[in-house]
């Protein structure tokens, strides 16, 4: 319990106190405005029965010169209530965020800049914003009574003036919707017989699924049978039927996706030749709840996971290792570097992580209800 | 064996409580004298056990006062407030009988639940009835837990610091040690300032808010105190007074109102506040502060032979003098303190000779300030507020360069003149001075859960055993108690929860059984959080639990027929029985439509050699079906074949699968193509007789009639009956062919 490991990097995350512990945090990657220090981002929490909160926050970027670091100033803009935990999130044009819940709906929130008194929030400080529920939907469920959580969302490629959005949960359903609609559009009932637990919609006729069984599946949304299914069993046959949690896009080749398993493991995969998975490393010791791509360095995979720690893999010298023995560290790729960022003696979960190239900041946020950052 | 042993086990401590009153007059009240607001507890419902732990005591009784308590110097009122807060509503409450309800939670000894149930009004019904107050009341003899979120979480960081402190390099070094150990410490000081501050910050402070932040202040009196008197030692030179002095100041600073007296005061010389209030500044080492007080007296004159007037330039000299002195004390942290210190005493004492005045007052006032800086302990008690004001001013006056060690010796004139408030944290501080560490935390115990299960444990890394008492002390002991005291109610937050299973991984020797408690009770309703959950059972070897927990998921979807999660999950439990039985449902599915409709579930399973042998059985037999389609027959023969001999399906079962091999041989015959061996042939004869066994003929009977209704020779499959003749004939056929074909 107690060990100290040396690849166990300790680097300088501050906190911030956010009042609940936090299931997602997004940067506003939407405006593109480089000459502003402000950047946009949003935290949504989970397990806080009947008060689950989205805050929109602001941080601020103060630079003293060459050589120095920036100083990081972190106000709340906005704060609202969310019915069920935030298990996705995401910001889309027009000042739109879109969240998904647990109890299986889709919401959207107007982002609305009041700048009056009247919308301030005495609990967080000042608040010049608010965010106003203009959609919500319920989209999954097992039953008329029992709700099946939504798990992850995605938006079709090029769809942003009217996103269209697929949306998967634990019902093992797919549901693809317009935003500006209230009909769904397509509904692919029987995607997966157990829970899918992450979407990626790299292509427009290409959606990519992570079941709770540890197979990835494609998709042609307007087809119903997955043209694809593949389960990591090559680089670990203990993975078979490790839930893979979550997936991310490379930022430039549009076949390759990284996932996160729940034993640690992260995965990249070609999704051209998807028989195998391309490489494997096993940052970490625990379920890993978020992955992505460095957007310049594409070959650095973050990931963030249940033993409380960030990991960043440089798969750049990645040389495979296959192992005949059923054992853990026998199958990852020996030549891979990993780094681990983790905070003061922090042993609680990080459930999200994001990364605004711009700023270069990193922020994370997990079951220690602190908002944790570092500039990368 | 108890987890929190006692000094005197028999003596049982009360915790009265009392709840919010409604604005009732209570006096007109028959047999209840001043419900709700006082020390006695009116039992209307379930009082349980659990309740009865250490530190309340609880008679039984019906709506009746049951025990009156004697205050004893460690008992301490507790306010109780209803959450919502009682509405006391005259139309709907009959104001001559009301009482409240209680209902204990079932797993946490500290919370319970109120109603609130009595007479309407007579006005209001003509004939005598009972009503019930709509509304529950949430109550927590603990707390708020919910208001100390972030303030827990802090506070668990710093906690997994210090726990990971003695595995670091520094810690093999004494001073190293200390140093770290005042670091933490005073981490967990800054955690407590900054919820005070937050609390602060609310705009409208209810007596809730209040409470909590005098418990805090509390907490972080004793906290500093502890700080000081045992983690810094071999470090400080000479600085325990200082130390005390800033200790007092800030935990216990001087108010405000004597300042607005003295704002309207015309004549300050002559005004007993302002030399009361300058005694306290001066006992408190509040140097520039007194040094301002006695400037505010100094009165411009210009030099005459007016007799008044010199007399104010001699008051003003006076003044100016003892300014000088006060200026000129020695810092205690020079080195060369001793000689300075004499020096410094000798030129007091001149001054206090030299004082001679016609205005008695002043000179009298003059005197006794000089006799505090000198040390006198007479003059500093005599002026001294309270007994923590008159015992740091000792030590800071007459004892500038006392060790922790010496402290205890000064407390004798302390307590002579001064009582001790009964109340814990003031025992509790006495008892930090006398360094009686155990019995101080033994109040602790009565001020906040969360300062003695932290302070013990940090206690416990230092080396108080070598440096007080000489003995083994009894924190060691319990320390694990106190943690998991305070953890429990943390278990069952919907929030902290994890928190509280971090803090048993902390408890070496009952951490395990409270985890195993706990653990299976958490709610959750979606597969993050389950997640979350067993990763605290694998973490702590909970093996038992976990497959309690994923069974409990796989059942979950059982019940809503998601047979891929439901296979998922019981076989990470190692259910074997129920996959059997998921698998037997498959099976029945086919017997009564003659389609495979678990293929979709078994797409989402990879499976493998090592899978469960049911659902390994389920796959081989979707494989048959597909090479089947496929028109694969030599290798779908094979499967055919390796299903039989498995043995896994139910034996009426095996029926099915010898109908099955039916079309094949048929199909070798006709084709010439060798599908099964001779040796084949004996085991499906062999099967026969299986299946024809007495012993399963009624289940075997009902398949039979339930596969008739769809495989029959109009839908392309051939007649079956119960005898299993078809598979008999067709097994001589082919046995026949096989020897033809051998002979040739």
């Amino acid at each position: 319990m107690d060990n100290l490991s040396s690849i166990y990097d300790l680097l300088g995350l501050s906190t911030k106190s956010t009042g609940g512990k936090i299931s997602k945090v997004r940067f506003d990657n939407t405006k593109q405005e480089f000459e502003s220090n402000e950047v946009l981002f949003a935290t949504g929490s989970w397990d806080t029965p009947k008060e689950n909160t989205l805050l929109l926050w602001n941080v601020e970027q103060v630079s003293f010169g060459l050589g120095e670091q920036p100083s990081l100033t972190f106000s709340v803009l906005g704060k609202t209530t969310h019915e069920g935990d935030v298990t996705d999130m995401r910001f889309i044009g027009d000042n739109i965020l879109l969240t998904s819940s647990s109890n299986g709906s889709l919401n959207a929130f107007q982002i609305i800049n009041t700048n009056t008194s009247d919308f301030m929030d005495q609990s967080v400080g000042t608040s010049n914003y608010q965010l106003q529920m203009i959609m919500n939907r319920r989209l999954h469920s097992f039953t008329d009574t029992k709700n099946a959580s939504l798990n992850s969302f995605a938006i079709k490629p090029h769809s942003i003036n009217d996103p269209l959005v697929a949306t998967v949960g634990e019902d093992g359903r797919i549901v693809i919707v317009r935003i500006e609609d209230s009909v769904k559009d397509h509904v692919i009932e029987d995607a997966d017989a157990s829970s899918i637990k992450a979407i990626l919609w790299p292509r427009s006729n290409e959606i990519i699924l992570a079941n709770g069984c540890g197979q990835l599946r494609i998709f042609d949304p307007r087809e119903n049978k997955p043209t694809t299914i593949c389960h990591d069993c090559c680089y670990s046959p203990i993975n078979i039927r490790v839930p893979i949690n979550c997936l991310a896009f490379h930022p430039s080749k549009v076949h390759k996706v990284a996932s996160g398993n729940n034993k640690g493991g992260v995965t990249i995969w070609d999704t051209r030749k998807l028989t195998e998975p391309e490489k494997h490393a096993q940052p970490h010791n625990s379920r890993v709840w978020e992955v992505f791509y460095h957007p310049y360095y594409q070959e650095l995979l973050f990931s963030c996971s249940e033993d409380g720690t960030i990991g960043a893999v440089n798969f750049a010298d990645f040389t495979p290792t296959f192992s005949t023995q059923d054992s853990m560290n026998a199958v990852k790729g020996q030549n891979v570097t990993i780094r681990k960022i983790g905070f003061k003696s922090n042993e609680l979960p990080i459930n999200s992580i994001d990364y605004h190239p711009h700023s270069k900041l990193l922020i994370s946020g997990g079951d220690n209800e602190n908002l944790l950052y570092t500039l990368i | 064996m108890s987890l929190f042993p006692e000094h005197n086990s028999n003596i049982l401590q009360f915790t009265p409580f009392t709840f919010e009153p409604p604005p009732v007059d209570y006096s007109q009240f028959e047999g209840i004298s001043s419900f709700p607001s006082s020390t006695q507890f009116y039992e209307a419902s379930v009082i349980t056990e659990a309740f009865l732990k250490e530190d309340a005591y609880l008679g039984k009784g019906k709506g009746k006062q049951v025990e009156e308590n004697d205050l004893k110097p460690e008992t301490r009122k507790q306010t109780i407030f209803l959450n919502p807060l009682f509405k006391y509503d005259s139309n709907f409450w009959s104001t001559s009988n009301q009482s409240t309800g209680v209902k204990f939670h079932p797993t946490r000894s500290k919370d319970f639940a109120c109603y609130v149930f009595g007479k309407e009004p007579k006005e209001k019904v003509k004939k005598e009835s009972f009503t019930l107050d709509t509304q529950i009341y949430n109550c927590s003899l603990v707390h708020d837990i919910d208001s100390r979120r972030v303030f827990y979480n802090e506070a668990f960081s710093i906690f997994r610091e210090a726990a990971r402190a003695p595995f670091s390099k520094e810690w093999r070094e004494k001073s190293m040690r200390e140093k770290l150990l005042c670091d933490i410490s005073w981490n967990y000081v800054n955690a407590i300032v900054n919820h005070i501050k937050s609390l602060q910050e609310i705009p409208i402070k209810d007596k809730q808010i209040q409470n909590e932040i005098s418990t805090f202040r509390d907490m972080m009196a004793i906290w500093e105190l502890c700080r000081i008197m045992y983690f810094i030692k071999s470090e400080r030179y000479q600085r325990l007074s200082t130390d005390l002095l800033t200790w007092l100041n800030e935990c216990y600073p001087l108010g405000e109102e004597e300042l607005n007296e003295l704002r309207d005061s015309p004549n300050l010389r002559n005004t007993v506040t302002f030399w009361s209030r300058l005694y306290k500044l001066i006992l408190r080492g509040l140097f520039p502060q007194a040094i301002n007080f006695l400037r505010s007296i100094i009165m411009a004159v210009e030099i005459t032979s007016d007799q008044i007037i010199n007399r104010e330039i001699i008051i003003n000299d006076i003044i100016q003098s003892v300014i000088k002195c006060i200026k000129s004390r020695p810092k205690m942290s020079s080195y060369d303190t001793g000689l300075a210190w004499r020096n410094w005493l000798s030129q007091c004492s001149q001054l206090q000779k030299s004082i001679i005045l016609e205005n008695k007052f002043l000179e009298e006032n003059f005197i006794m300030i000089l006799k505090i800086l000198s040390g006198d302990p007479d003059a500093i008690l005599a002026k001294s507020s309270s007994w923590l004001e008159g015992l740091v001013a000792l030590v800071y006056h007459k004892y500038p360069k006392c060790e922790t060690s010496d402290v205890r010796s000064t407390l004798g004139p302390v307590f002579i003149r001064f009582s001790v408030h009964p109340d814990p944290t003031s025992q509790a501080l006495k008892r930090i001075f006398y360094q009686r560490i155990d019995d101080a935390l033994s109040y602790c115990k009565h001020i906040d859960p969360w300062l003695l299960s932290h302070l013990t444990d940090l206690l416990c890394k230092t080396d108080l055993d070598e440096t007080i008492g000489g003995k083994s002390l009894l924190l060691h002991q319990h320390r694990e108690g106190y943690l998991i005291k305070f953890a429990e109610p943390l278990l069952t937050h919907s929030t902290l929860w994890q928190v509280g299973f971090k803090y048993l991984e902390h408890c070496e020797k009952f951490g395990k059984v409270f985890m195993e408690e706990f653990v299976g009770k958490i709610p959750f309703d979606n597969e993050r959080k389950f997640e979350k959950i067993l990763k605290i059972c694998e973490d702590n070897g909970l093996k038992f639990d976990e497959k309690c927990i994923i069974t409990t998921m796989g059942t979950k979807y059982m019940q809503i027929k998601r047979y891929a999660s439901t296979i998922i999950y019981y076989m990470r439990a190692g259910k074997d029985e129920s996959l059997k039985a998921i698998c037997n449902i498959f099976l029945t599915q086919y017997v009564e439509s003659g389609k495979i409709m678990f293929s979709e579930v078994l797409d989402s399973i990879p499976v493998d050699k090592n899978s469960n042998e049911s659902v390994n059985f389920l796959s081989r037999y979707r494989l048959y079906h597909s090479l089947i389609q496929d028109e694969f027959y030599v290798q779908a023969a094979q499967v055919l074949v390796e299903c039989l001999r498995s043995e896994i399906s139910p034996k009426e079962f095996w029926g099915v699968l010898l109908f099955h091999t039916v079309p094949l041989m048929k199909l070798g015959r006709r084709k010439g193509i060798k599908l099964f061996e001779k040796i084949h042939i004996d085991e499906f004869i062999y099967y026969c007789s299986q299946v024809l066994d007495k012993r399963i003929e009624d289940s075997w009977l009902k398949l039979v009639q339930r596969m008739k209704r769809w495989h029959y020779k109009e839908t392309g499959y051939f007649d079956i009956s119960e005898d299993l003749n078809p598979v008999k004939i067709e097994c001589e056929r082919y046995k026949k062919n096989l020897e033809k074909n051998h002979s040739v």
